[in-house]
């Protein structure tokens, strides 16, 4: 079959944001493409330094749907650092919960999107209908099941409970109970590893060198991950382990993300147990006195970042948001080449891709 | 956990690695608010000290180039991460800024040069591909992170 | 029963098309149930299909306007002109001695049209869907074929009905020969084009294969060749395989056959349900690596006990 291109968005079912790709294909074979980004561009590092500190913590919590907690907290962090404030232990553990939470609902996400992108539906209804748990969960902490608020310059808005952590307790168990389930289909179902075996391999050094981050990074045998590398609270105080898989390829990336999942849930129940008592904000000023200030956190898809300038006034004189899934976008180059057409609906769904994250 | 060096070793090692080129004119350093290591160098000083990095330290991880536009000059922030981050900043004329690109050394910059050129309009000198990442085709102003641009 | 009735209502038209939406519904609720949901009511099928009916019928600039609205209509009649052969419950159309050589025969043709389909329209996707299609016709027709002629060489006849009273004499044909019926089933679900053979129309990745330009009565058309087809392919292979038993005949036969096509239907359900997607190339490695060989097998060993 002669040479031609099939467009892959910015309008297509495999996609749930848009992005364009051209894929050159001749027969089922792929033999280049091309990525064009920005639809979802809304300018918010220019955005940012038209508003005050605090009415940007509500901007960037919009950046992402998925991930808008853990933007909030690696903002919070630079200008706290900025304002020379201690945040209250409690609330970084706090903070902390909803992360952990925000990490198992995206995981569940993808996983139900990978499956139903290979034709495989019913795991993607059980992916999501377990992901329901934790929305009911994040709902009761904070009153919205994916946006949140509950941030402040200085700690966090609202706290937790003893009746709630009750409750949250028992769901815990349930979602681990679930997702165990849920790793133990996936390790064994042989028609998945079918399509996701030795498809879009990155080898650790190709990991290396276009700087990917994240659960990808690590299905390569990267071993990162923020929350140990850049040990702050609550973390400093938690047992927990850094998943990592040596293939390299989308089976090795859902086996990172489902046994991350479960990290997670043992992770939350930890932070419940050892809640420190105390207050849960201190009060921040609005004049930020200038300075530089650099914060990362290690969001679902990996590490983000915040470089946060202040000149003195009431609002930032720059904010740059790096996103994880930028190096994602990045990765595809390598990944998207020398495969069939059924392999890019695979590869796409492996990478995890959040566009509004990465166009702000 | 041991085996990871501290923070003064990361800043000692990246600083005596970059001695003969933090030495010359246009070069000094200073540290975040957090205490991350910030290194000034004049602007032909920054291809050789990545590279003289790289041959030391290994593969670098380059998190990001963060622009900013000072009047009279574009800054230039190039965040890396080895145990800890440290930042290499460079100034380029805002009249003629250009730059050569590092996308040889580190593949991994390529997104990111090519998101300064379409927000501040620098020219990377070597980069294989500066179309336009985040604005659209279509767009005929300055580039928006520019002062000068004063829509709403 | 006068001719024209068992055309048009029963064993004919109506009958088929009653007994469609009620096996697409049987087939969604079972997926389902599967999936932990509930499923849709008794009456979806006819609502979607009315809806479709109802629904703005475009033809994309570029497509052939003729071979658009003629090949559904080529397709539809294909199946029900096979379903004249194919008895339900032992009341029986027409027949005649190589029937089932028809009856095959016909329902090849739909999925030639379907690849027309895609190569007369004029987007990518369709012309991807259709290639797919032809790709997998040859993987799964050539032992689907071996596989159904088996029990016709060891009933020695090629005509339905005969097959169908030879296994009232000894047994059904899934229990002499178990591969075949594996294999039969196997390649209907590749005819049918379900998951996980649904590849010529996967939607994450040629959007909806041949038919993603097609809307309106169209589309319609082609929804009922499709639920259709379903069902006479899950009666062809209830009369080859699970005939008449002098055994097990307790109640009249219609509904026992009901309860075997039922039988069928949820084999085709669980495979939706519990595996994903083949690649095309896994499919064709599939098909002649393993399913033609043993398919072969199974006709070798038919033909050595046959004599």
């Amino acid at each position: 079959m002669a040479r031609t291109i099939v467009p892959i968005g910015p309008q297509h079912p495999l996609l749930k944001e848009p992005i364009a790709f051209q894929i050159v294909v001749e027969g089922e074979q792929v033999t280049d493409s091309t990525m064009r980004m920005g639809y979802v561009h809304r300018g918010i590092e220019r955005l940012c330094q038209e508003r005050t500190y605090i009415q940007n913590l509500y901007l960037l919590e919009r950046v992402c749907g998925i991930c808008s907690h853990v933007h909030a907290v690696t903002y919070c962090r630079g200008v706290e650092s900025l304002l020379g404030l201690e945040v209250p232990l409690r609330a970084t553990y706090l903070r902390a919960l909803l992360c952990e939470l925000e990490r198992i609902h995206s995981h569940l996400l993808w996983l139900g999107m990978l499956a139903r992108n290979i034709g495989l539906d019913t795991i993607f209804m059980y992916a999501w209908r377990d992901r329901e748990i934790v929305l009911d969960i994040m709902e009761a902490l904070s009153g919205g099941r994916v946006s949140h608020a509950i941030n402040t310059i200085g700690g966090v808005r609202q706290d937790i409970t003893p009746m709630q952590r009750e409750v949250i307790w028992g769901q815990l168990d349930k979602l681990d109970q679930q997702v165990s389930r849920l790793l133990r289909v996936v390790e064994h179902e042989r028609s998945l590893q079918a399509r996701t075996r030795g498809v879009g391999h990155l080898s650790l050094e190709q990991v290396r060198r276009y700087c990917v981050v994240g659960p990808i990074a690590r299905a390569s045998g990267l071993d990162v991950d923020l929350r140990r590398d850049e040990p702050r609270p609550p973390y400093d105080r938690l047992n927990f382990d850094v998943v990592t898989h040596t293939a390299g390829d989308v089976w090795a990336r859902t086996l990172v993300r489902m046994q991350e999942t479960l990290v997670s849930v043992q992770l939350c129940r930890e932070i419940l147990r050892t809640m420190p008592d105390g207050p849960i904000a201190v009060s921040a000023r609005r004049r930020v006195p200038p300075g530089e200030a650099i914060s990362r956190s290690e969001a679902p898809r990996g590490e983000l970042f915040y470089y946060i300038r202040s000149d003195g006034s009431d609002r930032p004189a720059r904010v740059k948001i790096r996103t994880p899934t930028l190096p994602s976008l990045l990765s595809l180059q390598i990944q998207l080449k020398a495969i069939t057409i059924a392999d890019i609906s695979v590869i796409l769904s492996g990478v995890d891709l959040c566009i509004a994250c990465a166009d702000r | 956990m041991s085996g990871i060096p501290n923070r003064d070793a990361i800043n000692t090692l990246v600083l005596r690695l970059l001695s003969d080129l933090t030495a010359g004119p246009g070069a000094f350093t200073h540290t975040t608010t957090d205490g991350e290591l910030v290194i000034h160098l004049p602007t032909h000083a920054l291809r050789p000290a990545v590279s003289r990095l790289i041959d030391e330290i290994g593969i670098l991880h380059l998190t990001t180039i963060t622009g900013e536009d000072l009047p009279p000059h574009i800054a230039l922030r190039y965040h890396f991460w080895h145990h800890y981050g440290f930042t290499l900043e460079i100034e380029l004329p805002r009249d003629r800024p250009v730059v050569a690109s590092l996308v040889d050394l580190v593949p991994g910059v390529a997104l990111y040069e090519r998101e300064v050129h379409d927000m501040l309009g620098v020219l990377f000198e070597g980069h294989p591909d500066l179309r336009p990442l985040l604005l659209p085709d279509e767009w005929q102003g300055p580039p928006p992170l520019r002062k000068e641009d004063t829509h709403g | 029963m006068s001719t024209w009735f068992r055309i048009l209502i029963f064993p004919g038209f109506a009958f088929l098309f009653i007994a469609a939406l009620a096996f697409e519904w049987i087939d969604r609720r079972m997926i389902a149930r599967f999936q932990g949901r509930i499923g849709p009511p008794w009456y979806q099928p006819l609502a979607d299909l009315i809806k479709l009916l109802a629904k703005e019928d475009i033809v994309p600039e570029g497509t052939n306007k003729f071979a658009a609205a003629a090949l559904p209509i080529l397709s539809l009649t294909a199946v029900l002109t096979a379903s004249l052969y194919v008895p339900v419950g032992g009341i029986k159309g027409a027949s005649f001695e190589g029937d089932l050589i028809i009856v095959l025969f016909l329902l090849s043709l739909p999925a030639l049209a379907y690849f027309l389909a895609g190569w007369v329209s004029s987007s990518i996707y369709s012309l991807l869907g259709g290639h797919r299609s032809l790709l997998q016709y040859f993987s799964y027709e050539v032992p689907f074929l071996m596989a159904v002629a088996c029990p016709a060489i060891l009933s020695d006849s090629w005509s339905i009905t005969r097959i169908v009273s030879f296994q009232a004499q000894t047994a059904w044909h899934a229990l002499m020969q178990p591969l075949a019926f594996v294999l039969a089933l196997v390649g209907l679900i590749g005819k049918l084009k379900r998951d996980p053979l649904d590849i010529p129309k996967a939607k994450s990745e040629v959007v909806a294969g041949p038919l993603t330009d097609y809307s309106g009565r169209k589309l319609a058309l082609w929804h009922l060749t499709m639920t259709m087809q379903t069902v006479l392919g899950i009666f062809l292979l209830v009369n080859l395989f699970f005939g008449e038993s002098r055994f097990f005949n307790p109640m009249p036969a219609l509904p026992i056959f009901g309860l075997k096509a039922a039988a069928i239907l949820v084999a085709l359900s669980t495979a939706s349900a519990l595996y994903a997607r083949l690649r095309i190339d896994q499919l064709m490695d599939l098909g002649w690596r393993i399913l033609a060989p043993l398919a072969l097998l199974q006709m070798l060993v038919t033909l050595w006990i046959a004599n």
